[in-house]
């Protein structure tokens, strides 16, 4: 369980850069969409429980470097089936109040989300309003690791999007998220996520878009340790921005730099993916 | 003096009075100022009911007439043919500036198209909604009335095409491209050696793309279509039609009559085959980027028939999506039409030359009709297909392009009811239909 914390936050924020490609859109029947993910996140200082910022100490540090693989099929016209699995390489350092600087990391399959996604409603074909139901898998364990990989344990997520496009506006996108994460075990924890983003396109088959989201988690254990491993209670929001451009009319390049805003229990970092997106 | 106190008394007096009913008049109109609106609502969205079912319909009536409104509601149904079934009413009571919602359930119907009549007689309004509903379309059973030797005359016909050499002409349009699309005027030699044009419409994006192959309507100018980015857009006008009238060059009152009396003379001979050269012409040219593997043909209305007959003639359509398909099982339009208050389109023209040329039978008519009739085309048609119909159309009535889907040789097909359109579809329609048709090519 040491460091399982912060470790998990990193996936969790690195995680949705995927879901971004198609959002709460039918991927279509009979059609795929793959995407290769590299993602990046970083944290030396902290929030807190009453969400004050603790400034870590010098040399200490959390960075996280994970490869992503996503893959989308439409199954109907209304439902899409979703695997999404990470694999992580985290890094943590600690100081000691002796000044002595503790390297650990590990590396390996982290969790695997597997679901489907289901079209509710659309208006019109221009916004669609879709519900998605995902079981999370631990692909390892934990034991005899440094620093988890993950919580280890079995969870689901239900989640609620509905995007669609902005024509009269500015032709552009909007998608908006919310959903509650469980995981299986005594402690949690309980999760609530949300995100809302807007997009437009830029000439050049480019699009850029703004995105606000986070997470509200749960626990019944509320310990705080300037250890964040231990902490399951905790809040976050990020802003990010994302930049795509089209290549082809099947391949996509996204980038998308992201900052903590606000937390509790969380810590204060920034990150960014690169993510390409395959259509079949 | 006595008098003159007299007259004043009698105008003041008069003056009163006619205040009086000045007031009286003015707040009657004020009562009676107002209107009723009737909102139709089938129990299913597309007004597409199964054979099991009952038949059900939410009006909702709302007045804004100051004084409360008593009535009744008569709901008239009657076969697409204008054959009584039932009459039924309900009574009507609106309170002022108010709103009621009343239910009309109708028994089960056998397969078909209905028009059903909701008339609201109130104690100071009235008016008529007319609206169609269909019961199981799929089942909808129709004879063909296909010619013996319509295969061969048909193939003899493709026969004279191909020996009429295409002299292609690629004419690239610089002042109509832009720097997202390449327009090219094309001209290429038709049946009877007929000039004909088109306009290819490349996006710049992409290398090799596939075809969006658009077939006119009725004497309509088909123009370069700079609306698609995912496709090279063919738009082609077939002779008499846009930018190929140099040899047929007839108005809309006559198009469809030129050399009715003969079947090899008709023109839709020379408009069938015209839409089979377009797809020689695309085959051709795949150089310029042209996915020959995914040749999507639409149309609407006459355009309709011609991309029904065209997949039928021609398997190098892959896929086939059609509006309103005209002409189409012409033997049941033109019992329909007969029903018509005022003749309208097609049959308009079909009934005014029958009645100037005597001797010219319907059995003639049907003669040479049998050979173009998109319903006897429907068979052959083995490509996915999606049609979208308007339930109050009456140029192409419902029941006559669902007959011509249920002969459609394919299994891969759909229908899109639209119930508030008469001659068209809507905007939902083309939504879906461009989600439809990446669907079938595999577009992402």
């Amino acid at each position: 369980m040491k460091k399982l914390y912060i470790i998990c936050l990193s996936l969790i924020i690195l995680s949705p850069a995927w879901q971004q490609a198609y959002a709460g859109w039918p991927i279509g029947k009979y059609r795929s969409i793959v995407i290769p993910s590299f993602s990046y996140y970083t944290s030396k200082d902290k929030w807190d429980s009453n969400g004050i910022k603790v400034t870590g100490e010098n040399g200490s540090g959390f960075t996280s470097y994970a490869i992503g693989l996503y893959y989308g099929y439409g199954l109907t016209r209304r439902m899409d089936l979703l695997v999404n699995v990470l694999a992580p390489y985290q890094s943590s350092k600690s100081v000691t109040s002796a000044g002595v600087v503790t390297p650990q990391n590990s590396s390996g399959l982290g969790d695997m989300q597997v679901g489907i996604s289901y079209a509710l409603a659309n208006f019109g074909y221009k916004s669609y309003l879709s519900i998605q139901a995902t079981g999370i898998v631990p692909l390892y364990k934990n034991t005899n690791r440094a620093i988890a990989l993950g919580y280890g344990a079995y969870g689901s997520e239900v989640k609620l999007m509905y995007s669609g496009g902005i024509s009269r506006l500015f032709k552009g996108y909007y998608n908006l998220e919310a959903g509650y994460r469980r995981f299986f075990d005594a402690e949690g924890p309980n999760v609530l996520v949300y995100s809302a983003s807007l997009g437009v396109p830029v000439p050049g088959r480019n699009q850029a878009s703004v995105e606000v989201g986070g997470q509200w988690a749960s626990s019944n254990n509320k310990s705080f340790s300037q250890n964040l491993s231990v902490n399951r209670d905790f809040a976050f929001t990020k802003a990010g921005l994302n930049f795509g451009h089209a290549f082809t009319r099947r391949f996509s390049l996204f980038a998308n730099g992201f900052y903590t805003l606000t937390g509790r229990n969380s810590g204060i970092g920034s990150g960014g993916s690169l993510q390409a997106i395959v259509k079949i | 003096m006595q008098l003159l106190q007299g007259i004043k008394l009698y105008a003041i007096t008069i003056s009163i009075i006619l205040a009086g009913a000045f007031n009286a008049i003015a707040q009657n109109d004020k009562e009676e100022t107002g209107e009723i609106t009737i909102e139709v609502n089938p129990g299913n969205k597309n007004a597409i009911f199964k054979d099991d079912e009952n038949v059900g319909y939410k009006l909702k009536i709302k007045s804004t007439y100051k004084a409360a409104q008593a009535g009744k509601l008569t709901y008239n149904i009657l076969t697409d043919d204008f054959t009584n079934i039932s009459t039924n009413s309900i009574p009507i009571h609106l309170t002022k500036n108010s709103a009621e919602t009343y239910t009309v359930n109708i028994p089960q119907q056998r397969p078909g198209f209905y028009r059903i009549n909701f008339m609201l007689n109130t104690t100071t309004y009235d008016d008529t909604v007319k609206k169609v509903f269909g019961v199981s379309p799929e089942k909808i059973v129709t004879q063909l009335h296909r010619p013996a030797d319509f295969d061969a005359f048909w193939k003899a016909s493709i026969d004279t095409l191909k020996k009429v050499a295409p002299n292609y002409k690629v004419i690239f349009r610089k002042d109509l491209s832009t720097k997202a699309k390449k327009v090219y005027l094309v001209e290429m030699q038709s049946y009877q050696n007929l000039l004909i044009r088109g306009w290819l419409v490349v996006p710049t994006y992409g290398k090799k793309l596939p075809v969006h192959y658009r077939v006119p309507g009725y004497v309509v100018e088909l123009k370069p279509n700079m609306d698609n980015d995912d496709y090279i857009a063919f738009d082609i006008n077939v002779r008499g039609n846009g930018n190929s009238r140099d040899a047929v060059s007839v108005g809309t009152d006559t198009y469809c009559l030129v050399g009715i009396e003969d079947r090899d003379k008709y023109i839709y001979k020379g408009v069938y085959l015209d839409c089979i050269r377009g797809l020689d012409f695309l085959y051709a040219n795949a150089k310029l980027g042209i996915d020959t593997s995914k040749i999507y043909v639409e149309g609407g209305s006459q355009g309709g028939a011609l991309g029904v007959v065209l997949a039928s003639l021609d398997k190098r359509v892959k896929v086939l999506t059609v509006q309103v398909p005209l002409y189409s099982n012409i033997h049941d339009a033109y019992k329909i039409t007969n029903g018509y208050d005022s003749q309208v389109f097609p049959f308009k023209m079909f009934r005014k030359y029958q009645e100037n040329h005597s001797g010219y039978t319907w059995d003639k008519f049907f003669s040479v009709w049998d050979y173009y009739d998109p319903q006897n085309f429907a068979p052959n048609v083995k490509c996915p297909v999606l049609m979208g119909i308007g339930l109050l159309d009456m140029f192409c009535p419902p029941r006559c392009s669902i007959s011509m889907y249920n002969h459609l040789g394919t299994a891969n097909k759909e229908f899109v009811s639209v119930p508030n359109s008469t001659h068209e579809v809507d905007f939902n329609y083309f939504m879906f239909q461009n989600l439809w048709i990446r669907e079938k090519l595999r577009i992402p």
